[in-house]
């Protein structure tokens, strides 16, 4: 077997894991929304660089359909973007808040150009790491505002 | 083909009409959970039936969408979102099973009937090894597994 399928396994293995280790009873449906939401972002994002030919995804789960890798904005962003909301910094202060931000903002970039220079699930036609740095910190800042805005909502009816 | 891309045009803005005007202000989370829910089916489904090549969708509303993605936008990621959080927001809750079930039997009907004419008489859809009945199970089948999302995720809140 191909090395990228045995990535796409390990990721598929890994987040079930990783959601069940990380949800709470009382963090589930703030957990899941967020999942939800970022599969949204990302397959947007995904689908514009795919539109505007800046990245290419040659090893793929449907090759025919689409040339959108789905691993990525179904399990692999939606899982950072997941974490990041579970454990964001809310009392935390201005510095604080940067640092997690720029933290997170490294996991999918650094994960990117790996995969990129090592493998065929990415290649980068126009596209760098300091690119996937900056819209990697627009999604997640594009997630919180939603998330928070939701999570209100529900707090409210809460009440 | 202009006639195609029309319809599918007018897809889009009765879509964002009804969004605007059919869900009321403090009813968007609700929307939001439903459209987010249907989505985590219909990517996989949607992806996996062209895949397959069960379904093709011949025309999309730009003429090179079917380079990047053969599924179909505008039933999954509109008409049939939208279907849902309306199924959803009126469904009839009090009612008992028997007008329960006319109800999905109806929405799902709708959803279907409007995909069969279209492959019957557009180039908008064409059914391979598809048939209608396999729409009508599996719409029916998203809608329940939504409406079970749903009313979970409400029942925690009050």
């Amino acid at each position: 077997m191909h090395k990228e399928f045995w990535i796409l396994m390990i990721i598929w293995a890994a987040v079930p894991i990783i959601i069940f280790l990380n949800i709470r009873n009382s963090n589930k449906r703030v957990a899941q929304i967020t999942f939800l939401f970022s599969q949204s972002i990302a397959w947007l994002y995904e689908f514009v660089q795919i539109k505007m030919q800046l990245v290419a995804f040659p090893y793929r789960e449907f090759p025919y359909a689409t040339k959108l890798s789905f691993t990525l904005h179904y399990l692999l962003f939606p899982t950072i973007g997941m974490l990041f909301i579970l454990y964001y910094p809310k009392k935390g202060r201005y510095v604080k808040t940067l640092f997690y931000f720029l933290l997170f903002g490294t996991i999918a970039p650094t994960y990117s150009v790996i995969v990129e220079r090592t493998t065929s699930l990415v290649e980068y036609h126009h596209w760098n790491w300091a690119l996937g740095f900056v819209s990697s910190i627009i999604m997640l800042s594009l997630l919180k505002v939603f998330v928070f805005w939701f999570e209100k909502g529900m707090l409210m009816r809460e009440e | 083909m202009v006639m195609e891309r029309l319809i599918l045009a007018g897809i889009l803005i009765i879509s964002f009409v009804i969004a605007w005007r059919f869900i009321p202000a403090e009813k968007a989370r609700d929307a939001f959970i439903l459209f987010l829910s249907i989505q985590f089916f219909s990517w996989p489904i949607g992806l996996f039936v062209v895949e397959m090549k069960w379904i093709e969708y011949p025309v999309q509303l730009f003429p090179n969408d079917n380079n990047d993605y053969r599924s179909s936008l505008y039933f999954e990621f509109f008409l049939f979102p939208i279907t849902a959080i309306l199924f959803n927001l009126y469904y009839p809750s009090s009612r008992r099973v028997i007008p329960k079930l006319f109800y999905y039997l109806l929405i799902a009907g709708f959803f279907t009937c409007i995909e069969f004419i279209l492959e019957r008489f557009t180039k908008l859809v064409d059914y391979h090894k598809w048939q209608w009945y396999w729409s009508y199970f599996s719409v029916m089948l998203i809608l329940y597994l939504s409406h079970k999302y749903y009313k979970w995720f409400k029942r925690g809140l009050r």
